[in-house]
């Protein structure tokens, strides 16, 4: 196998990527300088060496405990639970949670094998029964796994005494009823609240 | 409702097809394996963005082709639509007037569909009618869609549990809580929406099916819920707390089986003529009459669900089953609408159309349709 080869290879293992476009990537890399390739490795490698799990909220870190596990300043009372690193990033863009994460890595869903084990929930209780948490905000994915989730810790934490609270859905801010889909409306007409 | 051109590239076995049907009955004659069926399914794609063929969807696109396209011009009461559907080997995408918009919301026309295995609907198993009633609810519910989906999601993810060997029982217990108490809030959603178009359909079928048979008694298409219909009547809460009750009574025998035994994917709906139910009793003769009369009551439903608006009938190949005489009454009756209709057939004998005015007759031969002078 020539290098050429090795790297289509490997590349057209990444996600969404087929033979050709690999191919397209791996001449595009040889053309570039010599830098170009030596960057890339080093940071392919950097992501596996230097990237690893926040001991507290199993977000991806550099340093452990991570950013904002460390940060003082965030109130550490509330802890909002997402399925994936890029869930937590979602929250953050919003800028108006100020309190912590836990990552589970997944949801609950039997038919891909994954179970309670396969997520970080027993972190999650552990963190629970040390700290000083008064309300876990159950924030995954509006579709089954995410509710067969949201039930699973819910029925986990309640005995514990904590508050535990599930991400209001409905209508989207600044839309408009009428280009809202059927289900997310009659959700929204039950989850209505008092004004 | 109607389509006024509709064309067809590299879809099943048409290469490319151009159809300028006319506003009313359009029959599509041809030998077998031509390509009629396939424009039928064509036209309910467009409109309802599922194929009633239900198989992979790429097995739609022709052979050695890359991807397959259906257009078509479609007229409701509001204006006319270009609609298009494209189907390439990753997915089915639908654009209404160029903007992109979701299966959902594909056509905004309504389509009855009449094919000959709907002949034995009432002796066929359960889940053939829970198909039919469902395929009825998701052209006006969309919720109704998203809800069987997820439902049936569930159940798959709940089976996989009881069938986990590695599980031990008080495990399995508490993996299948969640799914549980999911299986019981969609479950009874579905229910009642089941419930709700069903008496719906009760309010329209009896005239339809006296008019077939007029010495008979009333005729009913009865939901039977297997959570039952006492809980039903009580009101969605009950359904709820029904559909748990009965996941905790079938517990060990779920266990055993492997498979989820409670819940709205047990339902059934029963035909009844008077007291008597049609699948047990009925001759054949009344088998084919309720069905008649059930695809005349959906269209009436469509047409007052549409504020007035007549649904396109597709009926492919229906003719050849019915008896004559039924056969007769049945184009009377087509004949005396005003809706577009598609009518498949072998040959021009099999359909009869007494005193039909408008009627456009196109040969379907290895995938082109010529219209016939």
């Amino acid at each position: 196998m020539t290098p050429i080869d090795r790297l289509v290879h490997e590349l057209a293992k990444l996600p969404g990527i087929g033979e050709r476009t690999a191919a397209r990537l791996a001449f595009f890399i040889l053309r570039q300088p010599h830098e170009y390739a030596l960057g890339l490795s080093r940071a392919i490698s950097d992501v596996k060496e230097k990237v690893r799990l926040c001991s507290e909220c199993m977000n991806l870190t550099e340093t452990d405990p991570c950013a904002i596990c460390s940060d003082h300043r965030r109130n550490a009372s509330t802890v909002c639970v997402v399925e994936d690193p890029s869930d937590a990033l979602a929250v953050e863009r919003t800028h108006s949670f100020r309190g912590r994460y836990h990552i589970l890595h997944g949801a609950l869903s039997p038919l891909d094998g994954v179970g309670p084990d396969d997520l970080k929930i027993a972190q999650l209780i552990r963190r629970l029964e040390s700290g000083s948490t008064e309300e876990v905000i159950v924030a995954t994915n509006a579709n089954v796994e995410g509710e067969a989730t949201a039930l699973y810790l819910s029925k986990l934490i309640k005995p514990t005494g904590i508050k535990i609270t599930r991400l209001a859905s409905g209508i989207p801010v600044g839309g408009d009823l009428e280009y809202i889909d059927a289900s997310t409306l009659t959700r929204a007409f039950e989850e209505r609240r008092e004004i | 409702m109607h389509i006024d051109d509709l064309s067809l590239r590299n879809f099943r076995n048409i290469a490319d097809l151009r159809l300028t049907p006319g506003k009313r009955i359009n029959l599509l004659v041809g030998r077998n394996a031509q390509g009629k069926t396939n424009i039928i399914e064509a036209i309910g794609l467009l409109s309802t963005g599922q194929s009633f063929r239900a198989q992979d969807f790429r097995d739609m696109i022709r052979w050695n082709a890359q991807d397959a396209e259906i257009a078509a011009r479609a007229t409701c009461g509001a204006g006319a639509d270009a609609l298009r559907v494209s189907i390439d080997s990753r997915r089915k995408s639908f654009t209404r007037n160029d903007k992109r918009v979701t299966a959902a919301a594909a056509g905004k026309f309504f389509t009855v569909l009449f094919a000959p295995e709907e002949i034995l609907l009432l002796k066929g198993p359960p889940a053939s009618r829970r198909r039919y009633i469902d395929s009825i609810i998701f052209q006006l519910s969309h919720t109704h869609r998203s809800n069987s989906m997820q439902y049936e999601k569930i159940v798959r993810h709940r089976n996989r549990l009881l069938q986990d060997a590695r599980l031990s029982d008080s495990a399995r217990r508490e993996a299948l809580r969640p799914w549980d108490e999911q299986l019981a809030d969609i479950g009874s959603r579905i229910v009642m929406a089941r419930s709700e178009w069903c008496r719906r359909i009760n309010g329209l079928l009896p005239e339809r099916y006296r008019a077939i048979a007029p010495e008979d008694a009333q005729a009913r298409f009865v939901y039977v819920p297997h959570c039952g219909a006492n809980a039903v009547e009580k009101g969605i809460d009950s359904v709820k707390e029904r559909l748990r009750a009965q996941l905790e009574e079938r517990r060990s025998d779920e266990a055993v089986r492997g498979i989820t035994l409670a819940g709205p994917h047990r339902d059934d709906l029963e035909a009844e003529i008077g007291a008597s139910r049609v699948k047990h009793f009925g001759s054949q003769g009344q088998h084919r009459s309720f069905v008649l009369a059930l695809k005349l009551a959906e269209m009436d439903l469509l047409r007052e669900a549409s504020g007035g608006e007549e649904p396109v009938f597709l009926l492919d190949d229906v003719a050849s089953e019915l008896d004559a005489e039924r056969n007769r009454f049945f184009f009377e009756v087509l004949g005396a609408a005003r809706g577009q209709v598609f009518i498949t057939a072998t040959t021009d004998a099999d359909v009869r159309l007494p005193g039909v005015g408008e009627i456009s007759i196109f040969d379907v031969s290895g995938g082109i349709a010529t219209p016939r002078k």
